[in-house]
């Protein structure tokens, strides 16, 4: 593997267990826009204390990620008495806020930004990254994940049935911003140096399309989203050279063909969204893949042992 | 007949905006019994389990399970006193699949945390999907176990809501027009259905239109109008009733049409 290909590997990885932490409470029916605020939060309490306690990192990333759930657990009582758009500016604020205030703090940088001293690579990052798939796995099949799809369906007749519906949303929401949290932290080891402005709501947005593009009913719809965010833009890197034919007819004023690939990726969100609004990995679509995956292991299987006859 | 009722509603009320739905309305519901609680469009009979289930808070009065006042119990913790319902447009949750639906009436059995995180769908077998799957078979739906709910017929769909309900083994189960859209079958298999319930212990409170089964169904009958309660009695009492039948066909009387009423 290239270096090239490594580093997008660990950027997919660290983008996943991301995407858990807003497609949690997203389950829940709730939208969170303040994920990066709590991946902030995450990065530069596991940093400062690495940098300072001398902990290990694989402890600190979850001392980060604890910060990020207890400030969500705080919040989460005032917070999530708002529904629908006001809960999402009502996060979206809290983001700011914790971005803003560590803009403020001298003791990790300011606006300077802050050096992170242990460094993680791909052998760290990705096994974590597939606890955190386990973990997000299992929930969803538990009663806990079943209830949150009530809830996030019809909160009422949850509530009817004995489901403790605050209580779960609260749960969500904090796990959510435990994993964002960790996320965060894991981008702070991987990139060994963080800014304030790195954690910005464009960030926020980005990762709640993850979820809603990938699925919001499936533990794969944040893997598949957080895949095609993170290589569909790099395929795009090489298009004016792959076809210049057609990129060098496009006329001066235009500027530069490959600037233009964030705007046909966002062109492509929006026709994906048009056409599956229910986001690429429903719940069939799962049951279907995991059948085409047993069908090509029942293939290589019997093609190997068909192989292997004399 | 026991002395304490399954259900007693004393003097409750409640408007919305200027309109009073539900007007000093008081009755007791027979424990073990099968309670039609019938009246025109618009009488009140949603707004009372709406009530009952805690759904709206009362204006005045009180409602008591089983001899437990749950006046002031919220809505989610009035299923520990034992009471579940069904609704009239059938609320299941369409994302998920009629066994998972049916899981859900098992919540409030299902205990705290541990409950919350127990593994469904791990392993091959467990005692809530073993419940849950019996239950389905029981009213021979087993081959929609794992169908999006959603996408099933309205009367497959109704029966699931019906299951989820008693799945939470209550004491009192209120129905709101369970035979609303059945075809004659199953209308039948309904009724049996039903009687069961109540020889399993459980008290019936029916919101229904269709007086044909009521009057097969139930031995206890509350008529309501414009939020009051203007009869109460046996089917054959409640029938020949002269309020009730104002209620139904103004001055004009008209037997056929009566027993006919939908």
């Amino acid at each position: 593997m290239t270096s090239y290909q490594t580093g997008l590997l660990v950027i997919l990885s660290i983008n996943i267990v991301i995407a858990y932490g807003a497609y949690l409470p997203i389950a829940a029916g709730q939208m969170n826009l303040g994920i990066a605020g709590f991946m902030a939060l995450g990065a530069y309490a596991s940093a400062y204390v690495a940098n300072n306690a001398g902990l290990p990192p694989i402890v600190t990333i979850f001392i980060g990620a604890g910060f990020a759930g207890l400030l969500a657990l705080i919040v989460a009582v005032p917070i999530l008495r708002t529904r629908g758009i006001y809960l999402a500016l009502a996060t979206f604020a809290l983001g700011q806020i914790v971005a803003a205030a560590i803009l403020n703090v001298e003791l990790v940088g300011a606006a300077e930004g802050y050096s992170v001293l242990d460094h993680f690579g791909l052998a760290t990052i990705a096994p974590i990254t597939i606890a955190t798939i386990a973990v997000v796995a299992y929930l969803n099949r538990t009663r806990f994940g079943l209830n949150l799809t009530a809830i996030s369906q019809d909160e009422l007749l949850a509530n009817l049935f004995g489901v403790r519906t605050r209580r779960l949303q609260i749960a969500a929401f904090t796990l959510g911003a435990f994993f964002a949290g960790l996320g965060g932290a894991l981008h702070a080891h991987y990139y060994n140096y963080i800014r304030p402005q790195d954690f910005n709501i464009l960030l926020s947005i980005y990762i709640i399309l993850f979820v809603l593009l990938g699925g919001t009913r499936s533990v794969l719809g944040p893997i598949v989203g957080a895949a095609i965010f993170t290589f569909l833009p790099e395929i795009f890197r090489d298009l004016d050279k792959k076809f210049s034919a057609f990129f060098d007819q496009v006329p001066d004023w235009l500027g530069q063909a490959s600037a233009w690939r964030f705007a046909i990726f966002a062109a492509l969100i929006i026709v994906f969204m048009m056409l599956r609004p229910q986001g690429i990995m429903t719940r069939g679509a799962t049951r279907a893949a995991a059948r085409w995956v047993a069908w090509c292991v029942r293939r290589l299987g019997f093609a190997r042992s068909s192989g292997a006859r004399p | 007949m026991s002395a304490v009722p399954a259900l007693k509603i004393d003097n409750i009320g409640k408007h919305f905006g200027g309109v009073k739905v539900i007007d000093q309305l008081s009755f007791s519901v027979p424990l073990g019994a099968r309670t039609a609680l019938i009246g025109p469009n618009g009488a009140g009979k949603t707004t009372v389990f709406n009530l009952v289930s805690g759904v709206y808070p009362l204006d005045y009065g009180s409602i008591a399970l089983n001899g437990a006042d749950v006046t002031h119990v919220s809505q989610g913790e009035r299923i520990k006193f034992g009471l579940a319902r069904s609704f009239q447009n059938i609320r299941l949750i369409a994302h998920l699949t009629a066994l998972e639906n049916i899981l859900l009436g098992q919540q409030i059995r299902a205990g705290g945390l541990r409950g919350l995180l127990y593994p469904l769908n791990v392993f091959r077998r467990n005692k809530w999907r073993d419940e849950a799957r019996a239950a389905l078979c029981d009213v021979g739906l087993e081959a929609y176990g794992d169908d999006m709910v959603g996408d099933l017929p309205y009367g497959v769909q109704k029966r699931i809501d019906l299951v989820r309900a008693e799945l939470a083994r209550p004491k009192l189960l209120l129905l709101d027009e369970p035979a609303a859209g059945l075809n004659p079958t199953e209308t039948e298999e309904l009724q049996a259905h039903l009687e069961g319930l109540t020889e399993r212990g459980i008290t019936l409170v029916v919101v229904e239109h269709d007086m044909q089964f009521i009057n097969v169904l139930c031995e206890h009958v509350v008529v309501l109008n414009f939020g009051s309660k203007i009869a109460e009695g046996t089917p054959e009492e409640v029938r020949n009733h002269g309020a009730v039948r104002e209620a139904y066909l103004g001055r004009e009387e008209d037997e056929e049409a009566f027993s006919h009423a939908s």
